[in-house]
């Protein structure tokens, strides 16, 4: 989910609270700040401060000016099965290519359960918006495409490619689970950070800095955003130092959802409104909560629902088809070179 | 009689509008005062019943044409491309009238929703109004932390040590923050201490706003020796009605929270409208900005005139309301049917006046046309606010660069007036200026 869902999520908590309320109403306190605060924060601490201390083992960076698909792959290969013939964890960083200030050279890597291997396809340039200039793909097939078969049988939560562009690559972790080799995207994310044990903790520290009510808000507020990522496809390691793994998600909503993500703030504004209200000391709204949530939430929410489908967009960045394009590519190769 | 009255003062609002739009960081706000001084003085000119359509046309044109010289001369170098606006980079791909267009179109699409949205300011907005008004003050924290937080790092993740990557991602959110702290205190100073001569008093921020947005791009284009590409002048958009319809969805959530929030822009409503309905495509953030931009500058006057909901908003109303009341629904259709008329001109004069801006940055040297705008913007500011104007548009200039140079959001510069506004809500303003020794 994005940001301003899981930040929403943390205010519309943090109004439930009638002291609160009051006490912003009757003494001009800040205290739903911290549902807002801590409904974000499991995020802010993975994306600013703990992937910059994630020790990698290999980092593969992409010569610009002879960008060959099969040395990519042969390097994620090398280090994949390191780890499975070590039986040893490996942590591979993928850099981005950069070619000029604001043009990209796009690249893609799957993970291919069927064949067992890892597939890189060397695509198109891309602006910093991420939008593909036409024909700039490398010409030579053998450039643009490159596939290694990797040891163990291939674990993993995401059947898709991971397409690098822009701004820094993501990272990948190999480790081996008995005869498997397990691979997880992103090892530094949703760990230690969306961990209940973790909110809890902090949330002791704002309790005790600002008093109760704020540390119970932002108890809430954090562990709100680690239960709404659980309906991800990511999960979180819930109860870290205690526990050392993340869980897989539920795979309900995409994170990039465009309607998913604004009927959640939508929803928590709804939320938000009505709380404000019945802790008014002049109520505005007289209505039985089912009846306003129908009338603000509900209808709404089927209307826009059904039209949706009106305004369904073609993805301009075109990352949508680039599993599409790595299967066709695939299947030429593999008649022209019978791999 | 009447009739064709109002049409000359909506004609006459119109045009002059979208010649003083055209001026980089000229807000219609500080003519408008200027004009309502004028007005006191010759009232002939403009009669106080001519007034609500006169400002209606302005404001409405101002906010379709003032994204001609955001587009066209607001130009950054390339190595800014991380930080500009999707409209700044259209113009360095040879696109700035396409992207001046699409502006266009959610600006009319802001006002036919505009329209649309009449039962719901009837019936909707004054108790929504009622039950936030008491709470304005911790959502508009909610906002800067907001603001603060959703700011992205922008390192490479190449520095060999942890430390060093942390650093090179933190620079821009460093900067970022310290534009908002430095732009809240010179809120501070300049809201609490009366700067300028009296009769300018009303000037107060402009020449601040001046400092932070405008100036900075315009020294950085004249130092960079920016090169702008020859603009293709396009026969159509690359627009279809799934794309005008997230862009005007997204853009009249932002732009209506602005108009009903106060010191919140509409670039501020459009980010989060932006973030709210998680788009991606650059087409729908700039359809999007021209929408909320429309609906927040004239979504805002619009309030003033509904029945019952006595409601102002904007500086616009705020000048207007002591001299003007609306009191019958007749008042509102009146400001509506100028509202309409005037957009239908100003969506043409888009269409035009970038062209000729065009023409124009084609046959001028940017960087002469970029110090010819600072030369002006100095005059304007010192004719108009004197020594004191300058001095606090040099120190706006200063906190107004580092965003620029260090690559971070310049939306962190609102904190001029979020900070002191919001803090002087919750009643902490006076103990605030205080500790600063801006008033005993």
């Amino acid at each position: 989910m994005k940001g301003i869902a899981h930040f929403m999520s943390g205010v519309a908590v943090a109004t439930f609270f009638e002291k609160a309320v009051h006490d912003a109403i009757n003494n001009q306190s800040f205290i739903l700040l911290w549902g807002g605060i801590f409904g974000i924060l499991p995020d802010t601490l993975d994306f600013k401060v703990g992937r910059f201390f994630e020790k990698n083992d290999v980092e593969i960076d992409p010569d610009p000016y002879d960008t060959d698909a099969q040395k990519i792959a042969d390097a994620i290969a090398k280090a994949a099965n390191e780890a499975y013939t070590k039986n040893k964890s490996v942590k591979v960083q993928l850099h981005t290519i950069k070619l000029g200030v604001s043009t990209w050279r796009r690249y893609s890597v799957l993970f291919d359960k069927k064949t067992n291997s890892v597939i890189v396809e060397v695509g198109p340039i891309v602006s910093t918006s991420q939008i593909p200039y036409p024909d700039t793909e490398p010409k030579e097939k053998k450039k643009r495409i490159g596939k290694a078969k990797l040891k163990g049988k291939l674990v993993q939560e995401l059947q898709k490619p991971s397409v690098i562009d822009i701004m820094s690559g993501p990272s990948f972790r190999f480790t081996r689970k008995g005869d498997n080799l397990e691979v997880t995207f992103l090892p530094w994310h949703r760990t230690w950070s969306h961990s209940y044990t973790l909110g809890f903790a902090l949330a002791l520290i704002v309790g005790l800095l600002f008093g109760w009510l704020a540390g119970v808000i932002s108890a809430l507020a954090f562990a709100v955003h680690i239960t709404e990522d659980l309906f991800g496809f990511m999960g979180g390691n819930l109860f870290w130092p205690f526990t050392k793994e993340r869980t897989s998600g539920m795979q309900v909503i995409k994170a990039s959802n465009p309607l998913g993500n604004f009927l959640i703030v939508y929803g928590c504004i709804t939320i938000i409104v009505f709380n404000l209200n019945r802790f008014s000391p002049q109520p505005v709204l007289h209505i039985s909560w089912y009846l306003y949530f129908l009338i603000t939430f509900v209808i709404p929410a089927v209307i826009l629902k059904l039209i949706s489908r009106f305004f369904k967009i073609e993805d301009i960045t075109q990352k949508d088809k680039v599993a599409e394009k790595i299967e066709e590519e695939l299947a030429e190769l593999e008649e022209d070179l019978s791999f | 009689m009447d009739f064709l009255n109002y049409l000359i003062y909506i004609l006459a609002g119109t045009f002059i509008a979208s010649v003083l739009s055209l001026i980089p960081a000229l807000h219609i706000y500080n003519v408008a005062g200027i004009i309502l001084l004028l007005s006191f003085s010759f009232p002939s000119l403009l009669p106080p019943d001519m007034l609500p359509v006169f400002m209606m046309a302005m404001i409405v044109t101002y906010s379709f044409l003032n994204t001609i010289p955001s587009i066209f001369l607001g130009a950054p170098d390339d190595s800014t491309i991380f930080v500009v606006l999707p409209g700044q980079k259209y113009m360095l791909e040879q696109r700035g009238y396409e992207a001046a267009v699409i502006t266009a179109v959610g600006g009319l699409a802001g006002i036919v929703l505009l329209i649309l949205a009449t039962p719901f300011a009837f019936k909707v907005f004054p108790k929504l109004m009622r039950i936030l008004s008491p709470h304005m003050f911790w959502i508009l924290g909610l906002i800067l932390v907001y603001m603060v937080m959703s700011e992205w790092p922008k390192g490479s993740d190449r520095a060999p040590t942890a430390l060093g990557r942390m650093w090179d991602a933190w620079k821009s959110l460093l900067a970022g923050l310290l534009t908002l702290v430095l732009s809240g205190l010179l809120g501070f100073v300049i809201l609490n201490k009366s700067l300028l001569p009296l009769q300018m008093s009303f000037q107060g921020v402009m020449p601040a706003f001046v400092g932070l947005f405008a100036t900075p791009w315009v020294l950085t284009n004249i130092l960079s020796r920016v090169d702008i590409p020859k603009q293709y002048l396009s026969k159509d958009v690359d627009l279809n009605p799934a794309l005008i319809g997230r862009g005007a969805a997204a853009g009249f959530l932002g732009g209506m929270f602005a108009a009903l929030f106060p010191i919140v822009t509409g670039g501020i409503g459009g980010l989060l409208a932006g973030h709210a309905t998680a788009q991606r495509d650059e087409r729908i953030f700039i359809l999007s900005q021209g929408v909320s931009k429309t609906v927040y500058y004239v979504g805002a006057f619009l309030l003033f005139f509904v029945p019952t909901l006595h409601i102002t908003r904007g500086g616009l109303a705020w000048m207007i309301s002591p001299l003007y009341t609306p009191h019958t629904i007749n008042d509102y259709w009146l400001a509506v049917g100028a509202m309409a008329l005037s957009a239908g001109i100003a969506f043409f004069l888009v269409l035009y006046y970038s062209k000729l801006i065009i023409k124009l940055i084609e046959k001028v040297n940017y960087r002469t046309i970029s110090i010819g705008v600072l030369i002006f913007l100095i005059g304007i500011i010192y004719g108009l606010t004197g020594w004191m104007g300058l001095l606090i548009m040099t120190v706006a200039t200063f906190i107004g660069l580092i965003p620029v140079l260090f690559q971070s959001r310049r939306m962190n510069c609102m904190g001029v007036l979020i900070i002191p506004v919001m803090l002087n809500m919750a009643g902490l303003g006076p103990t605030i200026s205080k500790f600063l020794g801006l008033i005993k």
